[in-house]
């Protein structure tokens, strides 16, 4: 029978036609109310009592007590949940640019798919159980561990079990959802060319409005501002299920992303352009995790003041290639796996360094800094602690190629490497990285800056 | 030839809105899909209807198993994670009873060919695949319907339709042919992917809000309005049509059923949030069959079973 591919242009004008406005959902503000809302919350008009006492079918009910309550007239069940559905920040394929951070129905072997600068959510899930060498006793990497433990009940996703509070603060584990970063109302703008941000509140203020997304790099002009990058909370903000004193101190960071951001990274790297004041953002919850003084404040250095420097440090990530070979030239430096801030809120710049065609390969500089990110995925990733690479082991590669139950080398099979991981989960934890691109024993990736390999 | 219907059937659904429907639907949750121990939990598990023998199969990937169940909503055997047969993520039925499933290794998806215990009887691989599909395609879900084979890249919108030996018949790419470019690519995809008696391919785009119709020549039709109230479209998720030719259709976010005649007016839903039997919390995938409707659902809910009657 003869193939032929069906022609639907004249009725894709049509349809786009109609549908120009559906994609404008976030776009940098705030959706439309019942996206996520009901209005009067009566359900083919019976209003009433809890579904327990008489059935009746309202969308949200207040804390009926065998199920967390969904005030707020939220159609979701919570917060989160709301966000992850199938086919808005949740699927069960991610595709390149979709803005998936949840990969669901995820079998034993199979890596989460999302492959977005901050992670995929779904590592939450992923317990890895191994045996090392030297133990007849199992060891876990726990799910629990991989990542932010955002409550979202459809997807069964509970809060912390071991953390009673962010890490460096109070914010309590209890109330950690996808809203606790990014505002949902999106209040925050920039406003400026030179990243002013704003986020009127009380009714006597004023601003421009939001008419695009910031997070590509668009500029607000004079009649319309720009969403802050990926919607993050403002100084002041703090969702109103939140009680206590944990409004944000600090704007969110200044950064440009490339449009196109949920990929391997096999050929080129996703370089998102971190400008400047991620560390200080991440402060508003780890608010005694920052520094930018080392040594006057003995942490690791992260903050718009932690400049690599002339020093030993600035020279080191521009040269370092992999384990035992230094031989790198600033030129093409750059690893997305090690980020750093370009010390600027010059978002024209930044968004000619957010390529994903590996153009713009060239290192740090006088002014680049350290920042959390630097070391840590914001979501989630394959490692404890939201690491970027695994650092509960010596090694990243083992002759050559990643620790695995399922490596050839008998040795890259060893529990205390692999850590449970196939192959193929390995390679996707580093989005799809070849083990040759790092040694043939690689260490640990904070020798890009440390040289101590 | 392809006629477009696609501006009356718009306009049809605009003009629904201001009218009262004219049939209601008469529901009565049945039961929750169970094994000896009770429910079955799962997470947004994909369904496939098997037409003779009136059994549906349930595709729980996070389980690694597809699980069979009787007419009566008990489970009546299970298989999973054998050779040949690990990470399934779809399955379909073949008329005489044997299965596609379609497996996913190593990043990529094949279709295997099964008896219905599960026992893998060689590799089925589609032939005279157009070049355009033969990169950039990595279907996740498998469908047979209309004595025809049905492959879908729900991500990408690209469908493969094969007769039941797999020889191509047609495909579509429906991203290009809507001429989504950029953003407007990137966003869409398809949540709800389904193939009526009829050989209708029958999709949902939820940042379109709309559920879309293909006719075996061709022809496409949407409807949806957006927005929270009844018989509107929040996110949009399964579709499935019954043998009456009404078209049902989930809302992951209402929580609700949607039903529309076959002309695409809204008759009526069905369903609310709840975490307990009889509600339902974010349904997605669905079928429609013998007056039962079918429907997979998020929180460990499982599958819910619904008698449903059209006035």
């Amino acid at each position: 029978m003869k193939v032929r591919m069906t022609q639907l242009a004249l009725v894709a004008a049509t349809v786009l036609g109609f549908a120009t406005s559906a994609y404008a959902f976030h776009e940098g503000g705030v959706a439309y109310c019942e996206g996520c809302h009901t209005m009067h919350n009566s359900y083919a008009g019976a209003s009433g009592a809890s579904y327990a006492a008489t059935g009746s079918k309202q969308m949200t009910v207040n804390n009926p007590g065998n199920y967390i309550s969904y005030t707020y007239l939220l159609q979701g069940s919570d917060q989160s949940s709301t966000c992850l559905k199938s086919g808005c920040h949740a699927n069960s394929a991610a595709k390149a640019t979709s803005k998936v951070v949840f990969t669901t129905g995820l079998t034993g072997g199979v890596p989460p798919a999302s492959y977005t600068p901050g992670g995929d959510f779904a590592y939450l899930t992923k317990t890895y159980t191994y045996t090392p060498t030297y133990s007849t006793t199992a060891s876990s990497s726990v799910g629990d561990r991989h990542g932010h433990n955002v409550i979202a009940l459809d997807l069964t996703l509970a809060q912390d079990a071991t953390l009673i509070a962010a890490p460096g603060g109070t914010y309590p584990r209890a109330n950690l959802t996808c809203i606790s970063c990014h505002d949902p109302h999106g209040k925050t703008r920039i406003v400026d060319a030179t990243g002013t941000m704003e986020s009127p509140r009380v009714p006597t203020d004023v601003s421009l409005p939001i008419g695009a997304s910031g997070s590509y790099g668009e500029e607000p002009t004079a009649d319309f501002a720009v969403g802050v990058y990926r919607l993050l909370g403002g100084i002041g903000y703090q969702p109103k299920s939140l009680s206590g004193s944990f409004a944000f101190a600090a704007d969110p960071p200044i950064a440009v992303a490339p449009s196109t951001y949920n990929r391997v990274e096999t050929t080129y790297d996703t370089r998102v352009a971190y400008g400047s004041g991620m560390s200080e953002w991440c402060q508003n919850c780890h608010t005694n995790i920052h520094n930018d003084t080392y040594p006057g404040v003995l942490r690791h250095p992260a903050g718009n003041s932690a400049t690599l420097g002339a020093a030993t440090t600035l020279a080191g990530y521009n040269a370092y290639v992999m384990s035992g070979d230094f031989t790198g030239d600033v030129s093409t430096a750059y690893s997305s796996l090690i980020p750093f801030e370009e010390g600027t809120t010059d978002r024209a710049d930044l968004v000619l360094n957010a390529v994903i065609d590996g153009s713009k390969t060239q290192g740090a500089d006088s002014n680049s800094n350290v920042m959390c990110l630097t070391c840590h995925r914001a979501h989630a990733t394959g490692y404890d602690s939201i690491t970027r690479w695994e650092n509960r082991t010596e090694f990243l590669t083992v002759d050559g190629e990643y620790p695995a139950s399922d490596a050839t080398a008998t040795e890259a099979k060893y529990g205390q490497f692999a850590r449970g991981k196939t192959k193929a989960e390995a390679k996707a934890a580093l989005y799809g990285r070849e083990p040759s691109e790092f040694a043939y024993f690689q260490r640990s990736l904070c020798n890009k800056c440390h040289l101590k390999d | 030839m392809i006629s477009i219907t696609l501006a009356t059937a718009l306009v049809a659904t605009l003009l629904q809105g201001a009218e009262a429907p004219v049939a209601k639907v008469q529901v009565s949750y049945l039961y929750d899909l169970s094994d000896a121990t009770g429910p079955i939990p799962s997470i947004w598990a994909s369904l496939a209807w098997d037409e003779e023998r009136g059994e549906l199969y349930v595709v729980d990937t996070r389980a690694n198993e597809v699980q069979i169940f009787n007419q009566k909503g008990m489970e009546v055997f299970n298989f999973g994670d054998v050779e040949g047969l690990t990470n399934v993520a779809s399955v379909a039925v073949l008329p005489g009873g044997d299965l596609l499933a379609l497996v996913w290794v190593d990043g990529q998806s094949r279709v295997v060919r099964a008896n219905f215990r599960g026992e893998v009887k060689g590799d089925w691989v589609p032939s005279g695949v157009p070049e355009k599909f033969a990169k950039d395609f990595l279907p996740g879900t498998v469908v047979v319907a209309a004595n025809k084979v049905f492959l879908a890249d729900k991500s990408r919108m690209k469908v493969l339709v094969t007769d039941l030996e797999g020889e191509v018949e047609t495909s579509h790419d429906f991203a290009e042919a809507m001429k989504l470019t950029g953003k407007k690519a990137d966003d869409a995809g398809m949540s709800g992917f389904s193939v009526d008696r009829e050989g209708n391919i029958l999709f949902t785009v939820p940042t379109m809000f709309l559920a879309f119709v293909v006719a075996p020549d061709g022809k496409l039709d949407a409807f949806g309005v957006r927005g929270s109230a009844p018989g509107r479209f929040n996110i949009v998720g399964g579709i499935a049509r019954d043998e009456g030719g009404n078209f049902f259709v989930t809302d992951q976010l209402r929580s609700v059923v949607l039903v529309f005649d076959s002309k695409f007016n809204f008759i009526d839903e069905f369903g609310f949030y709840g975490p307990f039997p009889g509600g339902l919390c974010s349904p997605l995938d669905l079928v429609v069959a013998n007056k039962k409707v079918f429907v997979a659902q998020s929180r460990e809910r499982g599958v819910s079973v619904f008698n449903v009657r059209i006035n």
